[in-house]
């Protein structure tokens, strides 16, 4: 018998049905991964199953009992728990504390009892194969230990059922196998692991069942001997993708635009030389905290730099703030679109128009309304977003690769002749992410000087043309694209003199 | 069809207002008749609403950002000193004037400044220049009337231009200007980008501190002009003006669907808000109630429609996540 089962679950927000008639089995000890395009429902199945929504009709069972949850605290109660894609960490709280949230142990006049609860935190860490201090101030923790937190904080509940929503979005390679090792160690515990993921080599690698959900329908389950990358994404959106990655560079000779000589700043990064050509597309990779976003930003004028000079078509430039870097043609797209890219509350084509506001508006400083539906009407219909006609729509109301392209439309608005793309497809589908390689692509084509920052490394190997690598704070190595492997980039990343020689 | 549509133009903020404002009207001019629709009475609701209705204004600006300004009950009192004195003494109307609103924008650009560059707590920064300001005023008298104005500072909101009252004319006509100029004037509208998503604000490109500079000097400037307005119509200017009128002005504001976590808020609304507080004000007097219960009443509306706006927002939550 099934450790939990759902039958027939169908569920509508509105006249948008979500989920059609899914049907899924969860057994002991198994590593079971759902995955699909955004918007698929993926999202909606994990809360129906966490007590955060209930179905319009269908069932869940739970050791062969339906079940009905009104909320996550019933589902704990079940065994079931959630760790959500957004961390739930309190920065300025001890590890211990963030792991017994609101279930503290107590005396019996309601004191914490800390001695227990450092010990019992202890413990629970211990469970999960982490040796952290439970002691310790959990925002000084890295993002790949705080996920680890995260999850020994749902594990001290005693769950049965373990439902992880993209876990290694935020974390390195070597975090991630990390995560792996423990989730293995769990699922011989007799756990049921629920596994949410983008990454199909992740995937692949840890499940031992795949679900696939296309448009709120399950498409299939393939068992551990039938998965292979081909037909996941098949399954996924109903079609062969053809060529994953586009066209290298049609010519690689355009002169440089941008540049940097020996740019420096403190306990961030240290003697960074670049160049970014016409027309091409040079990857920048690093595992999270090698200095990658930071340099970015302080070439566009967010931060301060110490030392160093940057170079603008051949001639020394140093951006005051990022009005002055857009005004020169320099756009960063932000790694985090929710957070410093996109006004998720405001509309679409007033997010569209946000960073190229001056080039819409008249000499006096009144904005041309029919220029900002014109332009926005136009990146919808060329960046193939939907719904088409979403120009009003709030942005938080549409899916995350969506939500992707209009902060692309938004950068491109602004005419840019080099754009710096931060972790452009995190969190997006396989759909969305060919197509942004493929933009990222035909802007270089068009004249563009792309520097495209990934933590990804098919992708970096994919797309760049050619490929720096930084490793803490450092630029240890640069390659040309074209035969690059993986072994290589990864050699770079790890010694800190590889490729410089 | 109609129906429909209806329905969904109910969910905005603004038609209820109205629907709201016109029942209360329709009702009173019923159950009252002539005392309540009397030229008098009208004017009566107005006269006191135009200060409210300019510092509502500037708090809605404020709000849109993100932040709140206390300052402004206590900038208006000081302004008012600073005219009344200037005239008093002889000093020409216009300049008198002038120092009033120049002094109500350098405060509300002080605010701005320390907000923007220095990252004081918008709360922190203007509770500091209310306490200051509030402070001065009466270092300057002594808790003293200002009185014995000229003719010409007086006639500024005493006077009338095609029978609507001056001070009613120039808060009305601020207020529709400011409602025009943030929809389409690109360094108001910023305001809202700033509001709703300060980092992506700044990564845009938007001049994020200049606009927090100018919407604070906005708030400090409405002050400066009520001031006037104020004192003029009293005929003297004093201390203890503009006592709590910041909490009347932010009232109005989140009551017209500001909200104060910044990026949202509608000129139109704000109005509304100041028109309904004022007119259910009216009503409780009219029925013989205590003028001392204004202040509760206007507490138990704003809550009441904060109350409204999380119940519907969790109903629309429903319907779209």
């Amino acid at each position: 018998m099934s450790v939990l089962e759902l039958k027939n679950i169908t569920k509508s927000f509105g006249a948008n049905k979500v989920l059609t008639d899914v049907n899924m089995q969860f057994e002991k000890g198994e590593i079971h991964s759902i995955i699909g395009e955004n918007g698929a429902g993926k999202s909606t199945l994990m809360k129906i199953i966490g007590g955060i929504y209930r179905a319009d009709s269908g069932e869940v069972i739970l050791d062969g009992k339906p079940i009905v949850m009104h909320s996550p605290i019933e589902a704990y109660a079940h065994g079931i728990g959630i760790v959500h894609q957004e961390l739930s960490i309190v920065g300025n709280m001890t590890v211990a504390q963030n792991v017994f949230v609101n279930c503290e142990p107590v005396y019996k006049a309601g004191f914490i009892n800390w001695k227990k609860m450092n010990s019992d935190a202890k413990a629970a860490l211990a469970e999960v194969g982490a040796d952290i201090d439970p002691t310790e101030i959990a925002g000084n923790l890295s993002v790949g230990m705080q996920q680890i937190v995260e999850i020994a904080k749902v594990i001290a509940k005693k769950v049965r059922i373990l439902i992880l929503d993209e876990p290694t979005s935020a974390l390195s390679d070597k975090e991630a196998d990390r995560l792996f090792e423990i989730l293995d160690d769990l699922k011989k515990k007799g756990v049921s692991i629920i596994f949410i993921s983008h990454k199909l080599n992740e995937i692949i690698r840890i499940s031992d069942k795949v679900s696939v959900l296309r448009d709120g329908v399950r498409t299939g389950t393939l068992t551990r001997d039938e998965m292979d990358e081909a037909t996941i994404i098949r399954m996924m959106v109903g079609r062969d993708l053809g060529r994953l990655y586009p066209p290298r560079a049609s010519s690689r000779d355009g002169q440089v635009i941008l540049s940097s000589k020996g740019l420096s700043r403190k306990n961030k990064f240290n003697n960074i030389d670049f160049s970014l050509k016409k027309g091409e597309i040079l990857g920048v990779f690093g595992l999270v905290g090698a200095g990658r976003t930071e340099v970015a930003l302080s070439v566009f004028g967010a931060d301060g730099l110490d030392e160093g000079t940057v170079y603008l078509n051949g001639e020394e430039i140093s951006f005051r703030s990022p009005s002055d870097a857009v005004a020169h043609g320099v756009c960063y797209l932000s790694e985090d679109r929710k957070i410093s890219g996109l006004f998720v509350d405001m509309e679409v084509r007033e997010n569209v128009v946000s960073a190229c506001l001056r080039s819409v508006c008249s000499r006096a400083g009144f904005l041309n309304q029919g220029m900002i539906s014109q332009i926005t009407d136009d990146y919808i219909k060329e960046l193939d977003v939907h719904p088409s006609d979403c120009s009003r729509f709030r942005i938080r109301n549409l899916s995350g690769g969506n939500q992707q392209k209009i902060l692309f439309a938004k950068w491109l608005a602004a005419k840019p002749s080099v754009l710096i793309v931060d972790e452009p497809t995190r969190g997006v589908d396989v759909g969305a992410k060919s197509m942004i390689h493929s933009i990222l692509r035909r802007l270089a084509e068009s004249g563009m000087a792309v520097m495209m920052i990934s933590s990804e490394l098919p992708e970096i190997l994919g797309v760049s043309d050619r490929v720096m690598v930084m490793s803490e704070g450092r630029k240890t190595a640069e390659f040309e694209a074209e035969g690059l492997t993986e072994e290589t980039v990864m050699n770079a990343v790890f010694s800190m003199d590889g490729g410089l020689k | 069809m109609k129906l429909s549509r209806f329905k969904l133009k109910i969910g905005n903020r603004e038609l209820t207002l109205i629907i709201t404002i016109a029942l209360i009207y329709v009702f009173m001019c019923f159950a009252k008749g002539e005392l309540f629709y009397a030229r008098s009475n009208i004017e009566a609701i107005f006269s006191n609403l135009s200060y409210d209705l300019l510092l509502a204004c500037g708090m809605t600006f404020v709000i849109i950002l993100g932040g709140v300004d206390l300052s402004v009950g206590a900038v208006l009192a000081l302004s008012g000193i600073i005219a009344t004195l200037m005239a008093q003494s002889g000093i020409p109307t216009g300049v008198a004037v002038l120092a009033a609103l120049a002094f109500g924008l350098a405060i509300g650009c002080f605010n701005g400044l320390l907000i923007a560059k220095v990252h004081v707590a918008p709360f922190v920064a203007t509770l500091g220049s209310m306490s200051i300001c509030r402070g001065m005023c009466y270092v300057l008298t002594s808790g003293y009337f200002v009185a014995n104005l000229p003719e010409a500072y007086l006639n500024i909101a005493r006077g009338s231009f095609l029978f609507i009252p001056n001070k009613i004319l120039i808060s009305v006509l601020i207020m529709v200007a400011l409602a025009i100029l943030s929809v389409n004037f690109r360094p108001l509208k910023s305001m809202y980008y700033v509001g709703a998503n300060g980092r992506a604000a700044f990564l845009s490109g938007i001049s994020s501190d200049l606009v927090k500079i100018i919407g604070y000097g906005i708030s400090g400037l409405m002050a400066g002009i009520a001031a006037v307005l104020m004192t003029g119509s009293l005929g003297m200017g004093h201390a203890s003006y503009g006592l709590s009128f910041e909490m009347k002005a932010i009232s109005a504001a989140v009551i017209g669907g500001a909200n104060m976590a910044g990026g949202e808020g509608s000129f139109l609304g704000t109005a509304l808000g100041v028109i309904l507080v004022a007119l259910v004000n009216n009503v409780f007097i009219m029925f013989n109630g205590s003028p001392n219960w204004s202040g509760a009443i206007s507490g138990i509306m704003l809550i009441v429609a904060v109350a409204i706006d999380v119940i519907r927002n969790k109903i629309r939550e429903r319907r779209t996540a």
